[in-house]
């Protein structure tokens, strides 16, 4: 139970008042010499006892109206989780250690400031802690231990990750709602750096009478800085020799111009070039690399920023180019390259246009076709062939449940009773019949092409393929296809592309394959990307991400570990990364690999976002004057949801009037 | 007699405007105003008669046996033969009186008793008087002479509050002693156990006296006006009672109540006149309304 005025139950003690008041006027026994006293002898104890007991009850009428009334006075508030007694205030102090901090305060600055907000905490008061960069941590839970809350100070320290404001707020809100406090605030520690503020959607506000307090440790005039504000550089790339561009935005936040700024890029610790950039003030310009990775595996390169100033994190970009080998395709067809294997040869020639395809073709003949060359690769395609032999059916359902893929094209060589004989199980439909479009009516085009799907997804942009340029003379019709996804339809609805998932890898059917005399894919553009994303879409995943922010938990391997670019390992159950730099995972059953992680880019902007705004946006609306109230401690909340003074108050008139009864009827001598 | 404690000139003058007749007649005798029918030895000269045996010699008219040689007894006029007793009662609990009355109880009683035998003796009545508690403490036989007045004075000057109320007792002791009828009046409290009280005053309507009953009770008394947490002591018994008296009001006056009533019952129902005095009355208006009230019965 609380109390809205607990000073007045001080006045409690006037609860004595009745006893000491009765005490002073109590009855001074005369003595009397009387004639006789035969008239009253009877019954006079009787009328004594009756008389004593009425003034005991009256004594006790009255202490307990005055109690009540300095009950009611002080306002009292019952919490409904069983009645426990909450504090009479909640602080949950919310600590902005984002990078931008680095800009306004050191760790030892900003450690002051929260002992600062600390000192300010009047006795009886909890305190909760949260830090927060781009995620809200709960440093220290509710607790009303000045000691523990002061040693919590050493644990505070400015980060390397980014800011979101509204999620720590949002934290301390839930923190709040379980308190029973009569009053809550939230005191915000930040640099108010605006890009913090942007995910704020609007769709929550703090408690109904909960303060928000802002400490805005920004100083007046901000450092001077150079920051690469953006970068960009492969993460995961096939060994195809082509060249990779990698570049970096250098922003200028001084007040001056920068003149020949050196920006220089590293890869596997040798310097791949240096550029020097001119740079006005307050503007940003863009420095390219360009490098040809040809090692396997990882490649650790760095952007960084020759300069001297306030903020050093900002000045450098860490990127992992791992390099992956070419995918390797086995196209399975009916007979050799060839003009009599049009299917065949148009795949083949658009997934290996040159030697610095991502893709290795192996195309073979299927019934030469071994068990071996399916095991070997990422995917098979088969054009136009119905049977083949039970090993390789065999291979490709291995191939399937290894997270490969199998591309069918079947064409004018195929029976579909065979190919569904062979593909039984394995094939995301049965064939019907060819259905031809007559030369006089309109060849059929692709529709219903979904966008969203990873194959058509580069295709939703304009000016990055045009479908309506394929016609269609020939296609199969299908039966079956219920499991299957339609990734494309023709003109008359008919599935013009399936796909289905079969056991971890992904059977896919064009049902008019690239053939002159089925359409014209062959002559369009479009085909090319549009098959090889069908292979990269089947293609066993060996891609890893390699590029991380600060704050990002780093996926560790099982037996794995991860040095970080302190040479500090990180704890097993908690691969968060701290810093920016390389981390570098090992261990016996886990693949080696290099993690590089930066810290956010819009943790280098400077601007600010204004705190009356954030103050606005969270804080319940109040009414003129209710500020001071809940200021003042007085919970409103809590106060208009229990009208339990009222009840008391009417508990007191009845107890007043029940004083007043007796009262008269009990005589006072 | 005029520095007489209880002897009020004031109270005298006006009982002296009033007529006092006997509620009954005792031998013939009528009270106040009216002579006796009775002739004997008294001052005022009546007339002659012959001597006969037996006569007393002292009462022969020797003039008148010079002039006729006979023997003739000299009569005289006998204002009356009323003979009356005045019983106080000099019990503890006479002695009471309450903080805004002047006098007690027993002081009252004994006003009364003064003013009665001093207005008796003045109309030619033999008046005695009797003090009493639990006995007989002081008994002065009725006496017509002036003189008793002032040994009836003395006592009552004297008198003081004994012990404890019996009223029976000492009323039946000296209803025995008294010979001739006449008229008894008590001043009391009546504080005893009313059926013997009753008893004995019925013992003086048996052998032929007229009797009257004064009770004297004080105002406290009669409407019990205490107000504050009491302890009250009875005076007689000794015992202590804490008392409230708002709330013993009610039993008090109802139990009061009821005594009185019994009281005045009881003497109507031995034909005993009964009169209530509280010591708040003027005196003089207590014996007034009572003449006056004795002469219509009359």
């Amino acid at each position: 139970m609380n109390f809205v005025n607990p000073y007045f139950l001080i006045a409690l003690g006037a609860g004595a008042l009745p006893i000491v008041i009765h005490l002073l006027t109590r009855d001074r026994v005369r003595k009397v010499a009387f004639s006789s006293l035969r008239f009253f002898a009877q019954s006079s104890r009787t009328v004594l006892r009756r008389k004593r007991f009425a003034e005991m009850v009256l004594i006790a009428l009255r202490v307990l109206a005055c109690l009540l009334l300095a009950f009611i006075f002080a306002r009292p508030l019952f919490s409904t989780d069983g009645g426990t007694t909450g504090p009479e205030s909640a602080t949950v102090i919310v600590i902005d250690t984002s990078a931008s901090m680095t800009r306004s305060v050191d760790t030892e600055g900003l450690q002051m400031a929260y002992l600062d907000v600390i000192d300010d905490l009047r006795g009886g008061a909890q305190a909760a802690v949260i830090t927060f960069d781009a995620t809200p941590r709960i440093l220290q839970p509710l607790t009303g231990d000045q000691a523990k809350l002061r040693t919590v100070a050493g644990d505070i320290r400015v980060g390397h990750g980014g800011t979101d404001i509204a999620a720590a707020v949002e934290k301390a809100r839930q923190l709040l709602a379980a308190s029973d406090a009569l009053a809550q605030r939230v005191v915000l520690i930040s640099d108010f750096q605006r890009t913090g503020w942007q995910r704020f959607n609007g769709t929550w506000r703090l408690p109904p009478g909960a303060e928000l307090i802002v400490r805005d440790v920004k100083p007046d005039r901000a450092p001077d800085n150079l920051a690469i504000v953006e970068a960009q550089a492969p993460q995961s790339i096939i060994l195809d020799r082509q060249p990779r561009y990698i570049t970096a935005r250098i922003a200028n936040d001084t007040e001056q111009d920068q003149q020949n700024v050196e920006v220089t890029c590293e890869v596997s610790g040798e310097q791949i070039g240096t550029q020097r950039v001119q740079l006005p003030a307050g503007k940003t310009a863009t420095v390219r690399f360009t490098h040809v990775f040809t090692k396997a595996g990882d490649n650790r390169g760095v952007v960084r920023i020759a300069a001297d100033d306030a903020v050093q994190h900002d000045n450098a970009y860490y990127f992992n180019a791992r390099v992956i080998p070419r995918i390797p395709i086995v196209v399975l067809g009916n007979a050799a390259q060839g003009r009599s294997n049009p299917v065949g040869f148009f795949a083949a020639a658009a997934l290996a246009p040159s030697d610095r395809s991502p893709f290795v073709v192996k195309p073979v003949i299927a019934s030469q076709a071994t068990a071996a060359q399916i095991d070997a690769a990422s995917v098979v395609v088969v054009a136009d062939v119905s049977s083949l032999s039970a090993d390789v059916v065999s291979a490709i359902k291995r191939l399937l449940s290894r997270g490969g893929g199998l591309l069918l094209m079947p064409a004018d060589r195929t029976d579909a009773d065979t190919f569904a004989r062979t593909f039984a199980g394995i094939t995301p439909c049965k064939l019907r019949r060819v259905i031809n479009q007559p030369i006089r009516q309109n060849a059929a085009g692709l529709t219903q092409i979904d966008y969203t799907h990873p194959v058509f997804e580069l295709f939703l942009r304009p000016h990055h393929g045009d479908f309506s340029s394929v016609q269609v003379r020939r296609y199969w019709e299908v039966s079956d296809s219920q499991l299957s996804n339609v990734l494309a339809r023709f003109d008359d609805g008919r599935p013009a592309i399936l796909e289905r998932a079969i056991d971890s890898g992904i059977s896919m059917i064009w049902l008019t394959p690239a053939h002159p005399n089925w359409n014209n894919l062959p002559e369009r553009a479009i085909y090319l990307p549009l098959l090889h994303q069908c292979i990269r879409r089947l293609a066993v995943r060996t891609e890893k991400q390699t590029a991380y922010l600060v704050g990002d938990t780093l996926p560790l391997e099982v037996d794995g570990t991860i040095v970080g670019p302190d040479d500090v390992e990180l704890a097993s159950a908690r691969s968060v990364a701290q810093a920016p730099g390389f981390y570098q995972m090992t261990g016996e059953n886990a693949e080696p690999f290099v993690f590089a992680v930066n810290q956010p880019f819009e943790e280098s902007q400077s601007d600010a976002v204004d705190a009356e705004e954030i103050i606005a946006a969270l804080e319940q609306p109040t009414q003129p004057g209710q500020r001071e109230v809940v200021t003042a401690g007085f919970a409103g909340r809590a106060l208009d949801d229990q009208g339990l003074w009222l009840y008391v108050l009417g508990a007191l008139l009845v107890l007043l009037a029940g004083e007043l009864l007796l009262g008269n009827r009990t005589v006072r001598h | 007699m005029a520095s007489n404690k209880y002897l009020d000139f004031n109270v005298l003058a006006r009982m002296s405007n009033m007529q006092m007749l006997a509620k009954t007649v005792v031998e013939g005798f009528l009270l106040g105003l009216h002579r006796s029918p009775f002739r004997g030895f008294s001052v005022e000269f009546a007339e002659y008669r012959q001597y006969s045996p037996g006569d007393d010699v002292k009462h022969i008219d020797w003039k008148v046996y010079a002039k006729t040689d006979r023997h003739y007894i000299k009569q005289f006029e006998e204002e009356t033969n009323l003979t009356c007793q005045i019983f106080v009662d000099a019990s503890a609990s006479m002695g009471y009186k309450s903080e805004d009355q002047p006098v007690s109880k027993l002081e009252y009683a004994c006003c009364m008793a003064a003013c009665l035998s001093y207005f008796m003796i003045g109309q030619r009545d033999a008046t005695g008087l009797a003090i009493f508690d639990t006995k007989v403490r002081t008994m002065l036989p009725p006496r017509l002479r002036q003189v008793h007045v002032q040994h009836i004075m003395s006592e009552l000057e004297k008198c003081e509050p004994g012990g404890e109320t019996n009223i029976a007792d000492p009323l039946n002791e000296i209803a025995e002693g008294l010979k001739r009828r006449g008229l008894i009046i008590l001043i009391s409290d009546l504080l005893d156990d009313p059926e013997s009280l009753l008893s004995a005053l019925q013992h003086f309507r048996f052998l032929g006296h007229d009797v009257i009953v004064f009770q004297v009770m004080d105002p406290a008394e009669l409407h019990f006006t205490f107000k504050n947490m009491t302890e009250f002591t009875d005076v007689e018994t000794g015992e202590a009672m804490l008392v409230s008296p708002e709330g013993m009001r009610s039993t008090y006056m109802k139990e009061l109540k009821r005594f009185l009533t019994s009281c005045e019952k009881g003497c109507a129902a031995i034909r005993a006149d009964y009169r209530l005095f509280d010591t708040s009355m003027p005196l003089e208006l207590a014996l007034s309304e009572y003449l006056h009230r004795r002469s219509r019965m009359a």
